[in-house]
């Protein structure tokens, strides 16, 4: 049966929602909850999900809606007391002692010096809130999404006075040493990133520095931003600060393949007077070139090249994917020489967005049977998305899998299952995935995906066959985490660890090759 | 054009999770969070951030 529980005036945010969620699921008796705020849209949800009454019809935004499928009745009242402790703890502020500010003018008022304003609200909000931040002169890392139209409009606003809009979307950016968002900590340095992907930013700026260089600036701005109608606002105003900053010695620019007309703008604007490197995923590396630019193969190679050029060395010639797999190569074969001949497939399963996107770009080259749930090169889209093909790239980051969850980079223990699922077919020989670490990411990622490394080694003991692991950890020595001891936890499960995402989806693809 | 985003260590005011927040205070960065919740009438809101 499904009942409802309606909560008035118990506003809660995105993260408090899913504990309480998780809550509800560890009663006795519940199958299945979903728990949201009453806006029209999670109304619908609520609606699929066969928990509609009139008290749900007529809630508002700042009511909390929790719709249970339960054998009967009998468990609400313990669930209803322990939603009540938690909607108070948190309005309580968590047992914090700072000011409680409800609105941006009174947290304004209370700190006049603040000039970076985070927004991660429904993004029916957000637009309203950017708005108002813009007038107070603040600088903006936006989070949620928003249409291109309203991106559009904000974006216009800022640049008119000077002011950076990072995001919608926005996942990573290092501002005057400090990082934003999900994003890594690193050393400041000589190389300054402009980026319109979050992993991609964070993938070039933690191999800087573990390369031993480090990052001036790192602007975000959102996937959105090199689109035709928005005409790559940000990316140029990143560019123009760069190019002007006596800081930064070398620029990098990281994105898939702009709109033409935009990427047209943007060879127009690069500087003469500092060396520029150019990652377009899978773009044109002649017309990069042409333009003046470095053009690297992947997003370690651009992160090389900005070190060498930082330290008055050119960049190494050749093919540095060509390069890579002759390295890789004894061990990919001592790898294959452990999979029985039927285990002939690898599944890839990524946390961040353009890990694998980068991964498509590299395997398609030489892996056949590619399947991937993202529009992404000339792989086949997979028709369903939590049932692997062939050889599949999943990006876990799809919103198809984090509906009421974090997103796999905050909280990576959406891969679970889906290890697991991949483990158990007898098809597959290589099992590869990422983590990444900074601020505001979960505090032990290896520890989130434990059970599915336990379960892999259970699985191998069963069947009798070889699973290889493999992993790329994207993060630095100076992260809250400590990556080191990460890596000596997954190598002890067997998981073979690479340097970059790159290295970590040719090693795979050697393997079934 | 100055950017004046450079020009000085971030005073970051948060809107939303909370851990974007703490993500930047740990960091030593003066941070607020502000416990934001849905305005109720989403007309009034619009009106409001004009004002403000």
């Amino acid at each position: 049966m499904i009942k409802t529980i309606v909560r008035q005036n118990s506003y809660m945010d995105s993260i408090l929602i899913l504990s309480v969620s998780r809550e509800v699921m560890k009663f006795r008796g519940v199958h299945n909850a979903v728990v949201v705020m009453a806006t029209d849209m999670n109304k619908t949800v609520i609606d699929e999900f066969g928990g509609m009454t009139n008290e749900v019809r007529t809630a508002g935004a700042n009511d909390l809606i929790i719709s249970i499928d339960c054998d009967d009745e009998s468990v609400i009242p313990a669930i209803q007391t322990k939603v009540k402790s938690m909607v108070e703890g948190t309005d309580s502020g968590g047992g914090s002692s700072e000011a409680d500010f409800r609105t941006l003018l009174s947290a304004k008022t209370a700190m006049p010096e603040a000039n970076i304003c985070i927004i991660s609200l429904p993004g029916e909000y957000a637009l309203e809130e950017a708005k108002s931040a813009i007038e107070k002169d603040m600088n903006l890392f936006i989070f949620s999404d928003m249409p291109e139209g309203d991106e559009l409009e904000i974006k216009q606003l800022a640049h008119a006075k000077g002011l950076f809009v990072m995001g919608p979307g926005a996942g990573t950016a290092v501002i005057n040493n400090t990082s934003l968002g999900l994003m890594s900590k690193v050393r400041p340095g000589k190389i300054g990133i402009v980026a319109a992907s979050g992993s991609g930013l964070q993938e070039v700026a933690v191999l800087v520095h573990n390369y031993g260089e480090g990052i001036s600036q790192a602007i975000g701005t959102g996937g959105h931003d090199l689109s035709v109608k928005v005409g790559g606002i940000m990316f140029l105003q990143g560019l123009d600060y760069l190019a002007g900053d006596p800081e930064t010695d070398v620029i990098v620019l990281v994105s898939k393949p702009p709109h033409p007309d935009v990427a047209r703008k943007i060879y127009a604007a690069l500087p003469k007077n500092k060396p520029v490197i150019i990652f377009f995923l899978g773009g044109d590396a002649a017309e990069i070139k042409a333009a003046g630019a470095y053009a690297p193969r992947t997003l370690e190679e651009a992160a090389q090249m900005a070190v060498s050029l930082a330290g008055g060395k050119k960049p190494e010639e050749g093919d540095v994917v060509k390069v890579d797999k002759v390295a890789l190569s004894p061990l990919a074969s001592d790898e294959k020489a452990k999979l029985a001949a039927s285990q002939k497939y690898l599944r890839g399963l990524f946390c961040g967005g353009t890990h694998s996107e980068e991964a498509v770009t590299l395997l398609q080259e030489f892996v056949p049977a590619m399947h991937s749930n993202i529009k992404f090169g000339k792989v086949a889209l997979l028709q369903d998305r939590y049932v692997s093909l062939e050889n599949s790239l999943v990006d876990m980051g799809d919103e198809v899998f984090t509906k009421g969850k974090p997103h796999p980079v905050m909280d990576p223990s959406i891969l679970v299952d889906r290890m697991i699922q991949e483990a158990k077919d007898p098809s597959v020989g290589v099992i590869l995935f990422d983590l990444l670490y900074g601020h505001a990411i979960h505090k032990d990622p290896v520890g989130a995906i434990e059970d599915a490394l336990k379960e892999i080694k259970r699985i191998e003991r069963e069947d009798g066959r070889h699973i290889c692991v493999i992993g790329s950890l994207c993060g630095t020595d100076i992260e809250p985490q400590n990556v080191a001891d990460q890596a000596r936890r997954l190598k002890e499960y067997g998981v073979i660890l690479q340097p970059s995402n790159a290295k970590a989806a040719l090693l795979a693809g050697l393997i079934v090759y | 054009m100055e950017y004046k985003m450079f020009k000085k260590a971030p005073a970051v005011i948060n809107m939303g999770v909370k851990p974007f927040a703490e993500g930047v205070k740990e960091q030593g960065i003066k941070t607020i969070h502000v416990s934001w919740r849905p305005p109720a009438d989403k007309k009034l809101a619009r009106l409001i951030g004009k004002v403000l």
